[in-house]
Order: C-alpha cells, then sequence, then structure tokens
C-alpha cells in the first residue's frame, strides 16, 4: 500500500506575547516584546496508508485541529516533517489541494449568500471534476444526506446542521484521495449524524478515500474507523487499530441487573460463593439494583449466567466496554496524572 | 477548464451574492455619489477663487479627480475581497480558502466585489468627461483610459495587499490601516505640485498610485510625453503586484490561524 500521510517527530509551537492579569500588567505586556512559545503539538509521529480510515481524538486542546492544520498545509510545522500524498502541505498547498477534500465544522462558509447548489457548481471549476464522477458525488450527497429540500437557499439562512450537510457534500464532490474531517458531525441530531457516517462510508467504498476523522462523538468513530490516534496534551499516546485501544485501555466492564424481587442474604451469599473464581466486586446499590464488577479477566458471559440462575431479574446490561466509557477514562486518568 | 476560468465564475458567484442584498446597492450607489459630489463641491469653491491650482487649471484637475474615482470604483467593483481579510482571518475562513486549489490572494480578492461602487465609477467618467470637453486631448487616449484605470486599480489594490498582510500578524477586526492607505490615494485627486517632497516622492514611487494618475493627467493636458503615460502606469501595476505577492506569501508562512 501506498503512503498517505506520513508524520516524523512533528511539532507546532505558537509565540505569543506575554501577558499578565490586571489592568497595569496588561497595559505594560502592551509595550513590551517579551513572548512566550506554547507547544500545541510536539514529536508527533505516525504513517498513515492510503484508504485507512483514521480516528484522531483527544481532549479540548490535545492538539488535534493544529495537527490537521499541519497535515492540510494550513500551518507550517515548527519541527520535524510532514508529506501528505507525498508532497510539504505548506510547500505545495495547490497541488496537494487538488486531491484533498476538508470540512471544518466550525468554520464558515465564504460565499455565503448563494445558495449550496451554486457552490457546489463553483467547486465543480474549481476542482475541475470530471462530468461521471460529479454526477456521482453529487447525486449521493444529495440524495444520503437529503439537501433536496434547501439546495436552493442561501446559505446564511440554513440551519446548523443543514450547513454541516452541505460542507460534507461540498468537500467530497471531487472525489479526493485523501479527506480531513474536522468534527463533521457538530450539531447535527442522531438520525443526520447516521447519515453523515453511510455517506463517508460509500465515498469510501466507491472511490477508498483515505479519512482523518476529528471528532468528539465517538460513535462516528466506531461506524467508521479501523485506527485510532489518541492525542493528549500535543503528544500522541496511542496509535493502533481500535480494537487493540478497547483491549488495551478497557478496564472491565459492569453488569447492571435491576431486580424483580428483592434478593435475600442466603441468595446473594450463594451468587458470591458461585462467583468466587471470578475476579468480580458486587455492589448492591438499591434492593432491586445490583452492579458486578467485572475486571477484564473476569467472563461476563459466566458471570451473566450465575446472576440469571439465581436472582429474578427484570433487566439487564452491560456498560463500559464502549469506546466512549473507555476514553472517559482514559481522559480522567490523564489529568489525574498531571496533577 | 483553465484558472481564468475558475476566476471568472467566482467572480460572477460573488456578485451574485452582493445582488442579494438590494436595499444596500442602493443606499451605497447614493453614498458615494454624494461622496464624491462634496469633493467635486471643494473644488469648485478653490476654482471660483483662483484660476489654477498649483498650476493646473480646472479641467485639468478633472482629470486627476475622474481618473482617481474611476480607479478606485474599478477596483472596488473587481478586487475589493482584501477589506474583509481581518474577518476571513478572525473567524476562520481563511482557514477553509487555504485547502482550495487555487491561489489563495486571488480568491479573497474577487470574492467580495462592491456594486455600489458604480456610484464612484460613474462620478468619475462624468467628471473625466467634463475635463475632456474642456480641454479636448487627442480623441486616440481615450482607448487608453482602460489601461489607466486597470493599472491604477492594481495599484491600489496591491498596496491595500501589502499593507493587509499585517493583519496576519496583528489579529483583530481593524481596516484602519487599510483605511489610512486608502485615504491616501486621495491625494492623488489633487495637483501634485501642491504637495511637499516627501509626499510627492511617496506616491510617485513608494506607494505608487501617482504613476497611475499624474503621469496620464500630465500628458492630458499636453505635458507629459504618450510614451510615458502608455509606459509608466503598467510598470508600476506590474511592480506593486509582484511586491504584493511576495508580501502576500510571506505572510501566510507566519499564519498562526486561530484555535479549533
Amino acid at each position: 500500500m501506498d503512503t498517505a500521510i506520513l508524520a516524523e517527530s512533528l511539532g507546532k509551537t505558537y509565540t505569543r506575547r506575554k501577558r499578565a492579569d490586571g489592568f497595569w500588567a496588561g497595559l505594560r505586556a502592551y509595550f513590551s516584546f517579551e513572548s512566550e512559545t506554547v507547544a500545541a503539538v510536539s514529536d508527533l509521529s505516525f504513517r498513515i496508508e492510503r484508504g485507512e480510515s483514521v480516528g484522531l481524538i483527544g481532549e479540548n486542546g490535545a492538539g488535534k485541529s493544529t495537527t490537521v492544520k499541519m497535515l492540510t498545509g494550513i500551518l507550517v510545522p515548527t519541527h520535524g516533517r510532514v508529506e501528505t500524498l507525498g508532497v510539504v502541505p505548506a510547500r505545495e498547498r495547490r497541488k496537494l489541494a487538488q486531491s484533498m477534500g476538508v470540512v471544518f465544522g466550525q468554520k464558515p462558509q465564504i460565499l455565503w449568500d448563494i445558495p449550496a447548489r451554486e457552490s457546489f457548481r463553483l467547486l465543480k471549476v474549481m476542482y475541475a471534476v470530471p462530468d461521471d464522477v460529479f454526477r456521482f458525488t453529487y447525486h449521493e450527497a444529495v440524495e444520503r444526506l437529503e439537501l433536496g429540500d434547501f439546495l436552493d437557499t442561501p446559505v446564511r439562512l440554513l440551519s446548523l446542521g443543514q450547513r454541516m450537510r452541505c460542507d460534507l457534500a461540498a468537500s467530497l464532490l471531487h472525489a479526493p484521495a485523501v479527506a480531513f474531517l474536522d468534527e463533521p458531525t457538530i450539531g447535527l441530531d442522531v438520525l443526520v449524524k447516521e447519515r453523515v457516517r453511510e455517506h463517508l462510508i460509500e465515498m469510501r467504498r466507491r472511490f477508498g478515500t483515505t479519512i482523518v476523522l476529528t471528532t468528539h462523538d465517538l460513535k462516528d468513530i466506531t461506524a467508521t474507523c479501523e485506527r485510532l490516534l489518541v492525542l493528549d496534551r500535543g503528544r500522541l499516546l496511542y496509535d493502533g487499530s481500535r480494537e487493540g485501544f478497547e483491549q488495551r485501555f478497557a478496564v472491565g466492564r459492569t453488569l447492571v441487573v435491576a431486580l424483580e424481587h428483592e434478593a435475600d442474604a442466603p441468595t446473594r451469599r450463594a451468587l458470591e460463593a458461585e462467583l468466587s473464581s471470578e475476579e468480580v466486586t458486587f455492589v448492591w446499590d438499591t434492593p432491586h439494583r445490583l452492579r458486578v464488577e467485572c475486571a477484564r479477566s473476569a467472563s461476563a458471559p459466566r458471570v451473566t449466567a450465575s446472576v440469571l440462575e439465581h436472582l429474578r431479574v427484570a433487566d439487564l446490561s452491560v456498560q463500559g466496554a464502549e469506546l466512549d466509557a473507555i476514553v472517559t477514562r482514559l481522559y480522567r486518568s490523564g489529568k489525574a496524572a498531571a496533577e | 477548464m483553465s484558472a481564468v476560468g475558475f476566476y471568472w465564475a467566482l467572480y460572477r458567484t460573488a456578485l451574485k451574492s452582493v445582488a442579494e442584498y438590494r436595499v444596500d446597492f442602493a443606499v451605497g450607489v447614493v453614498t458615494a455619489i454624494s461622496m464624491q459630489l462634496a469633493a467635486l463641491t471643494f473644488y469648485w469653491i478653490v476654482f471660483t477663487r483662483a484660476p489654477a491650482l498649483g498650476g493646473w487649471s480646472s479641467g485639468e484637475v478633472l482629470f486627476l479627480f475622474g481618473l482617481t474615482a474611476m480607479i478606485l470604483g474599478f477596483a472596488e467593483a473587481t478586487l475589493n475581497g482584501i477589506w474583509w481579510l481581518p474577518w476571513y482571518i478572525l473567524d476562520g475562513q481563511l482557514d477553509r480558502l487555504l485547502t482550495y486549489p487555487v491561489n489563495s490572494l486571488g480568491f479573497v480578492l474577487l470574492s467580495r466585489p462592491e456594486l455600489h461602487s458604480l456610484g464612484n465609477f460613474c462620478a468619475g467618467a462624468v467628471s473625466l468627461g467634463v475635463g475632456w470637453s474642456l480641454l479636448s486631448p487627442p480623441t486616440y487616449a481615450l482607448a487608453l483610459v482602460p489601461l489607466w484605470v486597470v493599472s491604477g486599480a492594481i495599484i491600489y489594490t496591491g498596496i491595500l495587499v501589502v499593507v493587509g498582510a499585517v493583519t496576519f500578524r496583528v489579529v483583530g477586526p481593524w481596516v484602519s490601516h487599510l483605511f489610512a492607505v486608502h485615504q491616501l490615494l486621495n491625494t492623488s485627486r489633487y495637483p501634485i505640485s501642491i504637495y511637499p517632497r516627501w509626499l510627492y516622492l511617496l506616491v510617485m514611487y513608494v506607494l505608487p498610485f501617482g504613476a497611475a494618475v499624474f503621469v496620464p493627467a500630465d500628458f492630458l493636458r499636453g505635458h507629459g510625453s504618450l510614451w510615458r503615460a502608455l509606459v509608466i502606469p503598467p510598470l508600476a501595476a506590474f511592480g506593486t503586484a509582484l511586491v504584493a505577492k511576495l508580501a502576500w506569501d510571506n505572510a501566510l508562512r507566519a499564519y498562526q490561524s486561530t484555535g479549533s
């Protein structure tokens, strides 16, 4: 496979003037030329092959956007080397742009007063999209993302969700070899998010698009990415498959059981005795609610079977194995370690 | 489809955006014409007191006034986007633009035409016409007017771009630095001979608006040579455009973008 994106000890530091609190101190800072450097991203190395779909996640301020901006050529890195589709992005920005699609979920359109249909037409000219490709991508976007109802409304009058859909469609019209999507599902409702994910999957299936997805909605990643890059305070915390991430960082699962009848003491003891060989902890929240915290080594099916056998169960759910829960725990532990 | 085709399509689309705001357009045209009329009234007062201003007669000054207004009008109707640069940077639109396979400067410039500039352009054309009828320069010189207007517009915009490149470092919704340059252009509405030497050098050589206004006007009033009027304006335009491009590219390298 060809390499789509290559980063070697990539780093970006911002320079900003030193600021101090307070009115006089602030005024003094206005006339001083003292500056400080802040490292947004440091020592980032990874390689993404063509056709891969990679989720880039991290807390607010972890350096995700800065990374994306360096990969797309908007920012010039202060350290290290980056290559996207074989070119140095900031140096050959326009050449790269021809085969790159970008969505910034947070940033408005320049041509704000014209309908999406006209923007699309302009983009077709800008990228010189061949007719047959355009026919497919345009149709696919309009159908899948249900743009039909507002294609002729000026962009400034659209809702956030409608605008986001138009943005996503616009960024993929030229069937780019690589797409950078920075929070493409921000402000969308659950159903539309689903549509967006389907659109990404379809474009990838059809054109083998390499996708780099930044998001705070981890369901986006579960649906579309096989690989994860996790950033933490500007450094790479994890790089590998999504399953690998789950295995490595998932500490366990919790079985949440709602009981029909209160369990008496002998029943509880019998259940606990039966599962004594497993690494589990019983937490009797209320008379009608039990949580069984299973360590990674514990067998969830066995625990579940025993629970069902001994207790009258009204409802049952397993929590904690999802990406969401793992990442939340990871962020929290990262913060604790930093303090 | 060539790059020219794209920029043309972009410009047409941008014009359509402007047409969305019809009231804005009407108010803008009226304002532009009133402001030019106010300036003309000032001339009129001057010329009722004195037959000439710095050695220029009233008809000759109309050449200066007309060319300056036409240049301003043409620049605003085509390359006006530079005035939006601070906003493009602030709300992150520039980031998006940098991911397009076209020249970012060209895109910025063409993205925001101002239709009310028609007011400036027409006021300028009428003034030039009146001056023309008073002094009747050679008719073939009419064919050179577009060259002067386009050269002047490129110089005007080029200087705005150089100054605007500062915006990349001093981020904020301010256009006062651009406005200062805009005011400097207006110096070319008055005879260059009334200015102190440093200002003369500034507007002729450093910020060469003068090259596209004074040199042609000198020729029209029968002082300068045709050769100078033919060569100097486009040459100054080319030079300014080159410096503007360098300044822009240099500023982009220092660009820090905004958060998120």
